[in-house]
């Protein structure tokens, strides 16, 4: 699978210069997405010393606080928090999923005080060119690399589907033994 | 005035042997459809969010799920239903086991009219699954409508 390059844009988590990386094409509204964030963060936080793991956004069209949700992830980030915000978004997908645009906005806003951010300069990035641009970048990337579902995950260039923190495990560590 | 069972029993003979062949072959099709969506629902498994499809939208919606049953599970157990009637269809001549195939099939078309009116206009998403679902019952209930109307009131070679 052809897959962009891991770039200064990019949300990694854990040791970025690391010769694994685990790409997470994910959607913030997408049901299956949310089912396995229990298990990537376990993931993310035992690899965190190992291997990158990199979020990229893929806000499908029918699910309409995708993009929103997104924008404020990397809002958050822009204060370096973004996986705080990420975190809270998927634990808090079903109160959110089916709000109003504007009501979606809201929860997302409480969620940026809950962690402590400027709440002016929050708003402010979430609405702007920069960070609208960078989730348009992950979608392109991902439509370009074949990417049509969410949640998808890409090891090393592979695209890989465990079903359970035994299966990342197992996948990760031959990645690893075969990287050292 | 002769009702619809009565001219059924009487001339059953007239309908063609690839309808309940179309039946077996549906209702497997239709089994093996919503028997996968029943075991997603059982192993605690939603679908990945599709660039085509909606179907999360659907199977996770409080419709997916009648009386802490999944919906699929109750399609799997009608086209199981329409599959045995075949069957027996099959193995015993018997008219009575190829109409109450056609009650069931006009039956599951109703709810399928309905499904549909969920997906359309109260989910607003539909899933491929289930549109699968719908395609295939519909061929099985515009067989049946065809199979009745093609019934001709002529007398039974009994009377």
């Amino acid at each position: 699978m052809l897959v962009d390059a891991v770039n200064p844009t990019d949300r990694v988590f854990g040791t970025s210069d690391s010769k694994v990386t685990l790409i997470e094409y994910g959607d913030f509204q997408c049901p299956a997405c949310a089912q396995y964030e229990t298990i990537v963060q376990k993931v993310r936080t035992d690899y965190a010393d190992k291997i990158a793991f990199v979020y990229r956004h893929f806000p499908l069209s029918q699910h309409k606080n995708a993009k929103i949700t997104a924008y404020a992830s990397e809002a958050a980030g822009k204060q370096g928090k973004f996986w705080e915000m990420h975190d809270m978004i998927y634990n808090g997908q079903n109160s959110w999923a089916n709000l109003s645009d504007d009501k979606a906005r809201d929860a997302m806003v409480k969620y940026a005080e809950s962690i402590g951010l400027d709440l002016k300069l929050f708003t402010d990035q979430m609405d702007s060119s920069e960070i609208k641009d960078k989730v348009q970048a992950d979608n392109n990337g991902g439509l370009k690399s074949g990417v049509n579902a969410t949640p998808t995950f890409i090891l090393n260039g592979k695209k890989i589907q465990p079903r359970s923190y035994d299966e990342f495990k197992s996948l990760i560590e031959q990645e690893l033994a075969a990287n050292s | 005035m002769m009702n619809l069972r009565a001219l059924l029993n009487k001339n059953w003979r007239q309908i063609p042997k690839w309808i309940p062949i179309l039946f077996l072959v549906g209702g497997f099709v239709g089994f093996i459809d919503s028997s996968y969506l029943s075991v997603l629902h059982y192993k605690n498994v939603i679908p990945p969010c599709s660039i085509l499809g909606q179907c999360e939208t659907v199977l996770t919606s409080r419709y997916a799920v009648v009386w802490g049953v999944p919906t699929a599970l109750f399609g799997a157990f009608y086209y199981l239903v329409v599959v045995i009637l075949s069957v027996l269809y099959f193995d015993t001549k018997q008219a009575k086991y190829l109409i109450a195939a056609m009650g069931a099939i006009t039956l599951g078309f109703l709810f399928t009219l309905w499904f549909l009116y969920l997906q359309a206009f109260v989910i607003k998403a539909f899933c491929e699954y289930c549109l699968l679902s719908a395609g295939v019952t519909t061929t099985l209930f515009v067989t049946v409508l065809v199979s009745v109307t093609n019934l001709q009131y002529s007398p039974s070679p009994n009377n």
